[in-house]
C-alpha cells in the first residue's frame, strides 16, 4: 500500500514537471513598425557634441582636459530646438523646425522630407522651394531608446579630410 | 628548471640580436612620418638571396588593430610593392609611412613588426618586432582654439590656460571675457569687436564660445577670413584692489569647409 502511494506521488510529480516544461504561449507580434513611423513626431534637441576629428585621429590626450570632444549642449540654448517630422503611414510628408533661441542646426524652417532607403534609411533629405538639407542618421529611435541621433560632418574643402563632426540627440515629445 | 631558464635567456638574446640587425632613418618617427628600415639578414635563411620582400604588420604588441601592411600580397606571392631595395651585402631597406601602409590613424598605430622573405615564401628571416611609433603629442598653448581648425559656421571655442601665460599678469589674471575682432579677405575689420563672457572650464582654463557667421556679417562681395582674440580680466594690485589686464592677441584663419 505504502509503495502504491509513493508511486502515485511520483507520477503526479512527474506529470507536474512535464506540464511545467511546456513552452509558454507568446502573443502575436503584430505589424512590424517601420523606421519612418518611428521617426515621425516632434523631437526636442537634448544633447549636442562637437568632435575635433583631427585630434581624435591622432589620439591627443591632455590630462583631464578633453581635447577631442566638447559637449555644447549648454554652451548655446540648443535645447530650444524642435524638429517635427510628419508621415502618411510609412511615407514621409512634411517637416517643420522651431529653433527658439537655439542656433539653427537645420537651416530650413519647413518643407518636405524623404529618405534614401525606406527600410534602412541613412540620410534624410529635407527640402523646400529654394533649399535642401541632408542629415545623416546616427541611430534609429526604438521603444527601448526613444532617441533620434543625427550627425553632420565638416570636411576640408580642398583635401576632403574630415576635420569636425557634430552629434545631435533628440528626445521624443 | 635550469635548462628552461637557460632556454628563455637564449631566446631573449636571439630576439635582441635579431632586432639589433635593424636600423631606422630617421631614428625616431611617428605614424605620420616616412621612415626607412634597413635590415641585415646575415645568418638567416635569407642570407645570400638576390632579392627580398618585406612582410609587415601593425601592433604586434597587441594594442589596437593589427592589420597586415597593404603591400604584403600573398605569402606565396608577395606583391611588387613589397620588394625591398638592396642596401649592401645581405642588407635590405624599405621605406614607408605607417598610416598609409596600415590604413590606421596615428592614434591607433602603436608599433609594428616585420620579416624579410623570398617572394614565394620558401625562405624567411625571424620576426623583427616590436618597433614603436612615437605618439603624436598634443602641445598645449596659452591661447588655443577648439576645434583646432574651424570654418565660419562652426562653434568656435577660445581657451586660455593661465599657467602657460608669458607674463606675470597673464599668470595671475582672472579672465572675465574675450574680445574678438573679425577681418575679411581684404584685411578690413568686419563690424565691431565682439565681447563674449568667459567661463571657467577646468583648473586654470577659461573658455568662451561663438559662431562666427552668427555674430559677424561680411560686406557684400566679401567673406570672413580670419579673427584675432584676447582674454580680458583682472589682477590684484599692490594695494589689494583689482586692475584690468589682457592677454596677448592670437590670430585664427578660417578653413574652407564643405
Amino acid at each position: 500500500m505504502k509503495k502504491t502511494i509513493q508511486l502515485s506521488i511520483y507520477l503526479v510529480a512527474m506529470a507536474a514537471l512535464l506540464n511545467a516544461c511546456r513552452p509558454d504561449k507568446y502573443s502575436e507580434l503584430g505589424t512590424q513598425a517601420t523606421v519612418a513611423s518611428s521617426l515621425t513626431g516632434t523631437w526636442k534637441l537634448s544633447k549636442v557634441t562637437q568632435t575635433d576629428e583631427d585630434a581624435k585621429s591622432k589620439g591627443f590626450q591632455y590630462g583631464s582636459v578633453n581635447v577631442q570632444t566638447m559637449d555644447l549642449t549648454n554652451v548655446f540654448p540648443y535645447t530650444d530646438f524642435k524638429l517635427t517630422l510628419n508621415a502618411n503611414g510609412s511615407t514621409p510628408t512634411t517637416f517643420t523646425t522651431t529653433p527658439g533661441n537655439s542656433p539653427r542646426i537645420i537651416k530650413l524652417a519647413s518643407g518636405n522630407w524623404t529618405f534614401d532607403n525606406p527600410t534602412y534609411p541613412k540620410v534624410i533629405t529635407m527640402a523646400n522651394a529654394t533649399d535642401t538639407a541632408r542629415i545623416t542618421l546616427g541611430s534609429y529611435p526604438s521603444g527601448a531608446s526613444p532617441v533620434l541621433r543625427i550627425t553632420s560632418e565638416r570636411r576640408d574643402a580642398t583635401t576632403n579630410k574630415l576635420l569636425i563632426s557634430y552629434s545631435y540627440e533628440f528626445t521624443k515629445q | 628548471m635550469k635548462k628552461i631558464i637557460l632556454s628563455l635567456i637564449g631566446l631573449l638574446v636571439i630576439g635582441m640580436v635579431a632586432n639589433a640587425q635593424v636600423s631606422f632613418t630617421p631614428g625616431s618617427f611617428t605614424g605620420e612620418d616616412q621612415v626607412t628600415i634597413t635590415v641585415d639578414v646575415t645568418g638567416t635563411p635569407m642570407a645570400g638571396q638576390s632579392e627580398a620582400y618585406i612582410w609587415i604588420w601593425a601592433n604586434p604588441s597587441g594594442v589596437g588593430p593589427g592589420p597586415n601592411g597593404t603591400v604584403n600580397g600573398d605569402w606565396s606571392n608577395s606583391s611588387t610593392a613589397a620588394k625591398m631595395t638592396a642596401a649592401g651585402t645581405n642588407k635590405w631597406s624599405f621605406t614607408f609611412t605607417g598610416t598609409t601602409l596600415f590604413g590606421l590613424t596615428p592614434g591607433d598605430l602603436h608599433d609594428f613588426g616585420f620579416l624579410v622573405k623570398a617572394r614565394d615564401g620558401s625562405k624567411q628571416t625571424p620576426d623583427y618586432k616590436p618597433f614603436a611609433f612615437d605618439p603624436l603629442i598634443f602641445t598645449p598653448t596659452k591661447l588655443r582654439v577648439f576645434p583646432s581648425k574651424v570654418g565660419r559656421d562652426d562653434v568656435v571655442t577660445l581657451n586660455y590656460e593661465r599657467t602657460l601665460g608669458s607674463s606675470v599678469d597673464e599668470n595671475r589674471m582672472t579672465p572675465a571675457s574675450v574680445t574678438i575682432t573679425m577681418y575679411d579677405e581684404t584685411n578690413a575689420t568686419v563690424g565691431a569687436p565682439l565681447v563674449v563672457n568667459a567661463r571657467s572650464t577646468s583648473d586654470n582654463i577659461w573658455s568662451a564660445s561663438f559662431i562666427p557667421t552668427a555674430s559677424f556679417t561680411a560686406g557684400a562681395g566679401h567673406k570672413l577670413k580670419k579673427f584675432t582674440y584676447h582674454f580680458n580680466g583682472t589682477v590684484l594690485n599692490a594695494s589689494g584692489g583689482t586692475q584690468t589686464a589682457t592677454t596677448s592677441d592670437a590670430s585664427v584663419e578660417f578653413t574652407e569647409m564643405k
